[in-house]
């Protein structure tokens, strides 16, 4: 402020002085403005008011100096306006236009830039007025910018999609879990390396700025659900099996760590519910008891078309690969209880005891066909002889058994994974193989590994069925069976084997039959192949082979019995009742 | 030449116990809620299609929800089971002195699977299929079937 103080009443003999300090003043208004102004607009505007006629006669002239930096900006962006006044009048400056009040005669003012437009400010000083226009324009708009994972929390066995948008923005760049220019909008399927927490970050720019957006997805270690299935010779103490599958299934007493894995359990998807041999199981186990609704110890009756199971219903933690089935009840077959001492009549009424290593070629039965419970509402119900039974001083009787005590398969049981189960086994060529490994997995379109591509869905009736056309005949409660260890089906042209169960063609035989779902859904044809079983060397454990269901002169079936040979090749999915898949609800099959 | 047959068909409804014949003759308790259709043999009708089978035909509901059915020929005798349902009915009862054929039988049976038993025998054909929840199964007695009984008509 010490310009004004040179002009405040300057003396006549002093105009040269004081026209020659007006001009270095200005020079140094150049300078000043010239070296700073920085920012985002053009430099400095300065103007100076040439003294009126009147100023010249009066007292000395003012001399207005103003300048603006920058002169082009946007709304809202500060301006930075320098003045300065030589003569100033005693009346003092007025700013007017852009800015108005009463400033003084030399300074400096930050202000904010208006509307869009030139914006003129003005300062007016006596009979003296300068003005630096400054051009603002309207801002570009801020980008904006939005990321995220769906879902945010998956196990290393999953993927999660991560998708992003963004506005106002003409280019993005990734950091974080991703990295690299990215376009302004997208979705990528993120597979993850490994379990951890992960941010994914990302910064989108355009010509009013930029953003930034991030998301987190955690990812915990993936608890396998599949496990092995083997085509083998079986257990120790068992010979001659042919196309048996079988996998390991551990037990533990209920909330303990008191476990046993039984191996050689045959992988049954026409049966529900499992059943382990008690000769196969450790004492030490000692699974508690299942009642029945009177408080006595239950037993099961499980019947097979070859004959019977009979033993204790007992509860188990059942554990295969991660997956497990906390105190589910299962059957105990040969139980060494005392009250199951008794096999009751209408047990054994259905054939031949099957509760041996021997008798069943396996330590057990895992049944994870496409029901939950073994009986179900029908024995909820009411007492039924050849199910459920109250068995008390060694005597049993036929008992109703509540669906949460009955058998039931393990995999509706699983904390995941529970819908179903996909049985996966490489393909046999005709002469046969000696051992053949599979993948039993848990879940059906849960996991990346169990999802259902191109397999066709194939409902059931309510009792599992669906309908197959062979030569002309159609079988409406055809089923696919891998407890059973062949293609059973109705063909008295084909030549059997001596015994009589399975075909012994000439040449191996090239057939066909067409399957069609329950409700009409779905049909397609499987095309098949039956060797001759003598023909296969002895060590041949895996097969093509099939046999007769009712023999040359037996009458008629409704069953096509689609058994193991044709899981070889094919992924064969298992869809619970009420559970739905692909818009289909189960009981369905898909392959 | 055989006339052919027109089959009446009577539908009785029984309350209480009723004695059921098993197979081969020897009556038996079977229980459940029993049904009776008699077939019965009619002279002179039109088409030749069928034979002049006379028999009568007992269908039973069981608890399970499971059908038996038993064919007997006019003096009582069963000649025929059938059987269709969730659960297997009680096959000793209901096949009499053939359940344990069928229970040698399928002793024999080392290789073949756990779903499927085809049994003919000169004193007994046996078929039974399925798997839990959906079984079916039929047998006959070769030597007792009326004649011109006609085995595929066993459902």
């Amino acid at each position: 402020m010490t310009a004004p103080q040179h002009g405040a009443t300057p003396p006549t003999g002093r105009r040269r002085l004081t026209t020659q300090l007006a001009g270095a003043l200005l020079c140094l208004a150049l300078a000043a403005c010239g070296g700073g102004g920085g920012g985002g607009g053009g430099g400095a505007a300065t103007t100076t008011a040439t003294p009126t006629q009147a100023d010249a006669v009066g007292a000395a002239a003012p001399v207005v100096s103003i300048g603006a930096t920058p002169t082009a900006t946007t709304s809202g962006q500060v301006v930075t306006l320098s003045w300065s006044v030589s003569n100033a009048p005693a009346t003092g400056c007025t700013a007017s236009g852009a800015w108005s009040g009463a400033v003084a005669a030399s300074g400096t003012r930050t202000v904010t830039a208006g509307a869009a437009g030139t914006a003129n400010y003005t300062l007016t000083c006596g009979g003296a007025s300068g003005t630096a226009a400054v051009v603002v324009s309207t801002p570009p708009p801020s980008p904006t910018t939005s990321l995220t994972l769906a879902p945010a929390n998956i196990t290393t066995a999953q993927t999660t999609v991560l998708s992003w948008s963004s506005a106002n923005a003409t280019g993005c760049v990734a950091s974080g879990a991703w990295s690299g220019a990215q376009p302004t909008a997208g979705a990528v399927t993120v597979t993850p390396a490994g379990a951890g927490n992960f941010t994914y970050s990302l910064t989108c720019s355009g010509d009013g700025g930029s953003a930034s957006a991030s998301a987190a997805l955690s990812v915990t270690a993936a608890l396998s659900n599949s496990t092995t299935i083997s085509v083998d010779s079986g257990p120790a103490g068992v010979g001659g099996v042919i196309n048996v599958p079988y996998v390991n299934v551990t037990v533990c007493r209920p909330g303990t760590a008191t476990c046993q894995t039984v191996d050689h359990v045959l992988l049954d998807t026409g049966s529900y519910g499992l059943r382990l041999l008690a000769s196969a199981l450790d004492t030490s186990l000692a699974l508690p008891a299942v009642p029945t609704p009177s408080g006595a110890d239950a037993a099961e009756c499980g019947k097979f078309i070859s004959g019977y199971t009979w033993g204790a219903v007992r509860r188990a933690d059942v554990k295969m690969a991660d997956e497990v089935a906390a105190g589910i009840p299962l059957q105990v077959v040969g139980d060494g209880g005392a009250s199951y001492a008794a096999t009751p009549a209408s047990c054994s009424s259905a054939g031949n005891n099957l509760g041996t290593l021997a008798a069943l070629g396996a330590k057990g039965i895992l049944g994870v066909g496409l029901f939950q419970h073994d009986c179900g509402d029908a024995c909820a119900r009411t007492a039924i002889a050849g199910t459920y039974y109250a068995c008390a001083g060694g005597a049993c009787t036929a008992s109703a058994m509540p669906l949460a005590s009955q058998v039931s398969n393990p995999v509706a049981s699983f904390a995941v994974n529970n819908n179903g189960v996909l049985v996966s086994l490489p393909a046999v060529g005709t002469a046969g193989l000696t051992a053949v490994s599979g993948t039993l997995i848990f879940g059906v379109n849960t996991q990346a590994n169990n999802a259902i591509t191109g397999e066709t869905v194939f409902k059931t009736d309510a009792g599992g069925d669906f309908s197959t056309t062979y030569k002309g005949r159609t079988y409406a409660s055809s089923f696919i069976d891998s407890g059973s260890n062949g293609y059973f089906f109705t063909d008295t042209s084909i030549r059997t084997c001596s015994g009589g169960d399975f075909f012994c063609p000439a040449a191996t035989l090239a057939l066909s039959a067409t399957n069609t779902a329950a409700d009409g859904s779905a049909s397609g044809t499987v095309d098949f192949n039956v060797v001759n079983l003598v023909q296969l060397a002895s060590t041949v454990r895996a097969a093509q082979v099939g046999g007769t269901l009712t023999g040359t002169a037996g009458g008629n079936s409704d069953h096509f019995d689609w058994g193991l040979p044709f899981f070889y090749g094919r992924r064969v999915f298992v869809v619970m009742e009420g559970h739905t898949v692909n818009g289909k609800t189960g009981p369905l099959w898909a392959y | 030449m055989r006339h052919a047959i027109a089959l009446m068909l009577f539908l009785t409804l029984l309350q209480g116990a009723l004695a059921y014949a098993a197979l081969g003759g020897a009556p038996s308790d079977f229980g459940g809620t029993p049904v009776t259709a008699r077939r019965l043999a009619a002279t002179g009708a039109a088409t030749a299609a069928a034979t002049d089978a006379v028999y009568t035909v007992s269908q039973s509901t069981l608890d399970s929800g499971t059908i038996v059915r038993e064919y007997s020929d006019t003096a009582g005798k069963v000649f025929a089971v059938s059987w269709r349902g969730p659960t297997l009915p009680d096959l000793r009862t209901l096949l009499g002195d053939k359940f344990g054929v069928m229970t040698g039988a399928a002793a024999k049976r080392a290789q073949a699977g756990h779903s499927q038993l085809a049994l003919e025998q000169s004193d007994v054909v046996l078929v039974s299929n399925g798997h839990m929840r959906s079984f079916a199964g039929h047998a006959w007695i070769p030597s007792a079937l009326p004649a011109g009984f006609d085995t595929t008509t066993i459902d």
